[in-house]
């Protein structure tokens, strides 16, 4: 059965992409190449909920590689002008108010991120599955009525990710995953990013929404609202470094 | 400079805040027996603001920075000595040249004004230049911070933080994305009779040797040639870092003065999702001889001797990240003089956060200076509106 599973996979082509994903590290190549691509410019809402508050943040997050992403706040009053800027395993923050630039251990990636159900290491995309993680197929699951690719990635043991294991359930259209489902060191399921609302950004095929649910506290989420993408991004040469961060 | 700042308002992105803060203060016995404070307890009300705007054209900004306080309280009548030392830093300004903060001081009241940011500046591929009144702040110390002699560290504040500003020019030369080069020059006519101090500072900072990233500063500042550096390194768990401050006696032989000695080592870790640890241990040299510059460093009344450290604990709770709750702990090797403060805040809507705080001294000897004798215990609350 195992044997079957793994030649209909082999033969699968992700229809939209038009390209042949036969091993559980195709799919989520292409996924990260899709999503994240090599470098990226987004404008995001983030709206945080919770049974007693919420709150909403405009952000702009600029991305390249693996090691260099820079993200600032655009609202509300109190945050304006926060920056984070990640370079390989540093990284810095930057008070406008204070004009003041602050080394912040990595540890502080494993952090909330403003309060939010995203860590720092989500949103400055400091890990990346296609290289931080084994991946093997599972069977499909049924996620409301809807039947997905089920891969299991599990942390290699040199890479200094949070999440052990995660699995990703993604669509047999477009092959792009709809949930990811994040598991501790004890294999307990804490918490599911839903992407929903997939359109194409830039050439690229990427999520609108993204919806983070901790899975011990079912009531609260955070929101992801993409209302821009960009791909072909020409950041300058100087882009990611501490002059950008601290000034324009 | 107010034609600028009002012309500048008109056009450019503002933003600020306002704070109205109480405060009950309760002398120290020793102040009270020994140093003729004959006062109990007090309260203080303190209103502030800042308001600032930055207004960018191509590669020019404009950016403008303006503090204003009015605290009140009866012991300003006396005046007795803690009224000078409840707003820390007590000055908005750390280089003036222009002279151009306004104080008043009532029976009961003292009010506080001026710009601490007002500047013009031009920013290159590698290149930025800044001219006007010029917030400096670096240095990873948040108690001590001895590295960076322009500006106070934040960690003890019970009001908004701010950086102070300083008078002159500033030159950051990016060199590559690990190399910065900085140089300031700095004028400052409050010391001596409005005779003009010249500051000349230069810093380097280097990035590209992992996990560390070393600075050098170094220069003449207010009439000592001073050097330091500040190591840090960043390790997954945990950012390690150091500072070594070494300053000459004063340039004036015939002031009696000595040379002084800072040093700094600590470790900043965040220990779960919801706790951050910070630990400081510092020693200094004083400068016996000529002390009155001195111990500008620290909050309030908190003079360290020689040796102190300090612990702080932040908490974000999970289960309500729009509480936050900072725990510091300080503790004079020397004197056994401890300090708590026990800051919480609550953001209540977008931009509206309340807040409480308690700072008590805790001493078991007869061994405390007599500033540290000055150290009140406050019970303070209040709310902040950010726009």
């Amino acid at each position: 059965m195992k044997i079957i599973n793994q030649a209909k996979a082999s033969l699968f082509y992700c229809l939209l992409a038009g390209v042949p994903l036969k091993t559980p590290k195709d799919w989520m190549q292409f996924a990260e190449e899709q999503m994240r691509g090599d470098q990226s410019k987004a404008q995001i809402t983030m709206k945080i909920h919770n049974p007693n508050w919420e709150r909403t943040l405009e952000i702009t997050a600029d991305v390249k590689g693996k090691d260099k992403s820079l993200v600032f706040i655009k609202s509300p009053a109190k945050e304006k002008g926060i920056g984070t800027l990640r370079l390989d395993k540093k990284m810095w923050n930057y008070f406008p108010k204070l004009k003041r630039k602050v080394a912040v251990s990595p540890s502080m990636l494993l952090s909330s991120w403003m309060g939010s159900n995203f860590t720092n290491d989500d949103l400055l995309k400091a890990s990346s599955f296609v290289d931080d993680y084994h991946h093997v197929f599972s069977a499909d699951k049924i996620i409301d009525g809807q039947s997905y690719k089920a891969i299991v990635h599990t942390s290699k043991t040199d890479s200094k990710v949070i999440w052990p294991k995660v699995i990703a359930y993604s669509s047999k259209k477009d092959c792009l995953p709809r949930f990811y489902y994040y598991f501790d060191k004890k294999d307990n399921l804490k918490r599911k990013l839903a992407f929903s609302q997939i359109q194409k950004f830039d050439g690229h095929l990427s999520p609108k929404i993204w919806v983070m649910t901790p899975q011990d506290k079912k009531e609260e989420s955070t929101t992801l609202i993409y209302h821009d993408l960009k791909f072909k991004v020409d950041f300058r040469p100087q882009h990611f470094t501490l002059k950008t961060l601290t000034g324009k | 400079m107010i034609i600028l700042f009002l012309l500048n308002l008109c056009f450019a992105e503002v933003s600020g805040h306002l704070e109205a803060q109480g405060r009950m203060t309760q002398n120290s016995d020793l102040a009270y027996d020994d140093l003729n404070q004959k006062w109990h307890t007090e309260n203080f009300s303190l209103l502030a603001g800042s308001l600032q705007t930055d207004h960018y054209y191509k590669n020019f900004s404009f950016e403008t920075g303006v503090i204003a306080r009015y605290t009140y309280s009866d012991l300003y009548k006396a005046p007795y000595l803690a009224a000078n030392s409840i707003n820390f830093p007590s000055g908005l300004i750390s280089r003036n040249l222009f002279q151009s903060e306004y104080t008043f001081q009532g029976d009961y009241a003292y009010t506080q004004a001026s710009f601490n940011q007002f500047m013009l500046s031009y920013s290159g591929e590698l290149l930025r230049l800044s001219l006007g009144r010029i917030p400096i702040y670096y240095g990873v110390g948040e108690v001590f911070n001895p590295i960076n002699p322009f500006s106070s560290p934040l960690g003890l504040m019970t009001q908004q933080a701010f950086t102070q500003g300083s008078d002159g020019l500033k030159v950051s030369y990016f060199i590559t994305s690990e190399l910065t080069l900085e140089y300031f020059q700095l004028y400052d006519r409050t010391q001596e009779e409005g005779r003009i101090h010249e500051t000349i500072w230069g810093g380097v900072d280097y990035r590209g040797l992992n996990p560390f990233e070393i600075q050098l500063w170094g220069g003449r500042d207010q009439q000592r040639n001073k050097i330091g550096t500040q190591v840090s390194a960043t390790f997954e768990e945990a950012l390690l870092f150091t500072q070594l401050m070494y300053e000459s006696a004063l340039l004036n032989p015939a002031i009696p003065s000595e040379h002084k000695l800072s040093a700094l080592i600590g470790i900043d870790r965040q220990l779960s999702t919801s706790w951050h640890l910070r630990s400081e241990f510092a020693y200094q040299r004083l400068d016996e001889k000529a002390p009155a510059s001195l111990n500008t460093q620290v909050s309030q009344s908190f003079i360290p001797s020689e040796q102190f450290w300090a612990i702080a604990l932040g908490l974000e709770p999970e289960s309500n990240p729009l509480w936050e709750h900072h725990f510091t702990w300080v503790h004079d090797v020397k004197t056994s003089l401890g300090l708590a403060l026990l800051k919480s805040s609550h953001s209540l809507r977008e931009n509206l956060d309340i807040f409480a705080f308690i700072l008590t001294p805790i001493y078991r000897s007869d061994r405390l200076t007599n500033d540290q004798k000055l150290v009140t215990q406050d019970l303070g609350a209040g709310i902040r509106y950010f726009f």
